[in-house]
């Protein structure tokens, strides 16, 4: 079950594909815009380049959150997938992946390009990589919990921002980090060791907060 | 869930194999394998219902024999739907159990529970696929055990020649056809039908009533709410849930 849903949702994503690359195309005017109101200073700007890339990759993955189960939920498809198997855990993971697959992998990919905007030196692009691999699921599915929980409402942009911003916080300190010490030379393993206990973490319990958030809804 | 049918298709081979002692036509008609004891498929106890704190029904009994068809009647939001829900699993009860019986032996799924076609008032169409497209992503999650593919499926609903449009583009009756193609996709022990004939004109509710008696016929069960009568081939009743509103509940 969790392939076919996965197949599904790329097919979905391969039939409507200027919906799926608008978070992308948001990543990187967001990200543009830095050089152009801050100031286009190297020095300063490869300063700021770790938290305008995490600040950017929040946003970007929250804008794709919002559609992450609503569809699903409006069209009926998440109580057919409920009689089947009698649970969401594995509807919930199988979404998760794919909304990682959507907006979390093309937008790495994005960074290489992003990074030679923002100044990064080429030595510091593992560090950038490692990062945003290791973290951008790991936004994916604390983002799910409040994308489930809020499936039910017509409007819920605004508040999943308010409910999973905050839980975003320690793995943009941690990934934004990580780029920083690399970029004044210091040791970035600490900070992706921290990331990769985030993202096991959130692996393991994520998927059971957002199966149960959205029982609650179709009930 | 693949495993899970996999070895779901593979009892009836063994049980079949072990009463005739052959292998041949297996799989073929699970149905023709008798049930021995002839218990009521569905059977519900004293079962309440809420909606937003609402009492809807409360201390609702029935039970449904196999080739029975139900018709479940009341006034709008008299809990219909809800009841509906409550039978596929959707919607948990405040109260009351819900106690099912299988059609052949091999029908629980690994879960213990039985095969359910449910439609509902949201079809289950994911609109950016084309009808074809979300048949074959049902055939692969439910099980394809009917044998017929996601194409003919659409054919018994006399809608093939849309297969290959995006659902967005259907018509609100073309799209409750290719809802109710999933009805044939695989042999389900009940059929639960909210408002099934909405949208549909003569000639899909013809169709419908024809699928719905030929479910009948192999010993499923249709459990159905519909504002007007709906003829299925096989034996009939009906439940009013007004007779089962709590006096005391505030509306």
């Amino acid at each position: 079950m969790l392939i076919t849903v996965i197949k599904r949702d790329l097919k979905c994503v391969s039939h409507n594909l200027s919906s799926s690359v608008q978070p992308i195309g948001f990543f990187i005017i967001i990200t543009s815009l830095f050089p152009l109101a801050v100031t286009p200073d190297p020095k300063v700007l490869q300063g700021i380049a770790p938290g305008i890339i995490w600040i950017s990759a929040l946003l970007a993955t929250l804008l794709a959150l919002d559609t992450l189960f609503k569809e699903d939920f409006v069209d009926g498809t998440i109580d057919q997938m409920f009689i089947v198997a009698n649970s969401l855990y594995v509807v919930a993971f199988a979404r998760i992946i794919s909304h990682w697959l959507i907006s979390g992998l093309p937008l790495i990919l994005m960074c290489l390009i992003i990074a030679f905007m923002l100044q990064i030196p080429e030595h510091s692009l593992d560090a950038l990589i490692v990062s945003l691999l290791l973290g951008t699921p790991t936004l994916s599915l604390v983002g799910s919990i409040g994308a489930a929980l809020t499936v039910g409402l017509r409007y819920s942009g605004v508040l999943l921002a308010l409910i999973t911003l905050p839980l975003y916080i320690p793995v943009m300190i941690f990934g934004a980090s990580c780029i920083s010490a690399d970029l004044i030379g210091l040791q970035w393993s600490g900070q992706a060791y921290l990331l990769a206990a985030m993202l096991v973490l959130s692996i393991t319990l994520a998927p059971f907060a957002t199966a149960a958030a959205l029982r609650i809804n179709i009930n | 869930m693949q495993s899970a049918n996999g070895k779901v298709s593979s009892c009836p081979a063994k049980l079949t194999m072990m009463r005739n002692g052959q292998l041949n036509n297996q799989v073929k008609d699970i149905r023709s394998v008798d049930s021995p004891v002839n218990l009521p498929l569905l059977s519900v106890e004293t079962l309440t219902c809420e909606r937003s704190d609402v009492a809807l029904f409360s201390n609702l009994s029935f039970s449904l024999q196999k080739s029975q068809c139900l018709r479940i009647l009341g006034p709008n939001g008299s809990g219909k739907s809800t009841l509906i829900r409550a039978i596929a699993g959707i919607h948990k009860p405040v109260h009351g159990s819900i106690h099912w019986n299988p059609v052949a032996e091999d029908s629980h799924s690994q879960t213990g529970r039985p095969k359910i076609a449910y439609i509902g008032h949201a079809t289950g169409l994911n609109n950016e696929l084309t009808a074809l497209e979300n048949l074959a992503f049902y055939a692969s999650i439910h099980g394809n055990l009917s044998g017929l593919s996601p194409t003919e499926c659409l054919e018994k609903l006399n809608i093939a020649h849309c297969s290959s449009l995006p659902c967005m583009q259907l018509s609100a009756g073309q799209r409750q056809r290719v809802a109710l193609a999933r009805l044939v996709l695989n042999q389900y022990d009940l059929w639960l039908l909210d408002e099934p004939a909405t949208s549909l004109d003569d000639q899909g509710i013809e169709l419908l009533l024809n699928l719905g008696g030929t479910c009948l016929k192999a010993g499923g069960g249709v459990v159905y709410c519909s504002h007007q009568p709906l003829n299925f081939r096989g034996e009939h009743d009906s439940i009013n849930l007004l007779n089962f509103k709590d006096e005391n509940a505030q509306c």
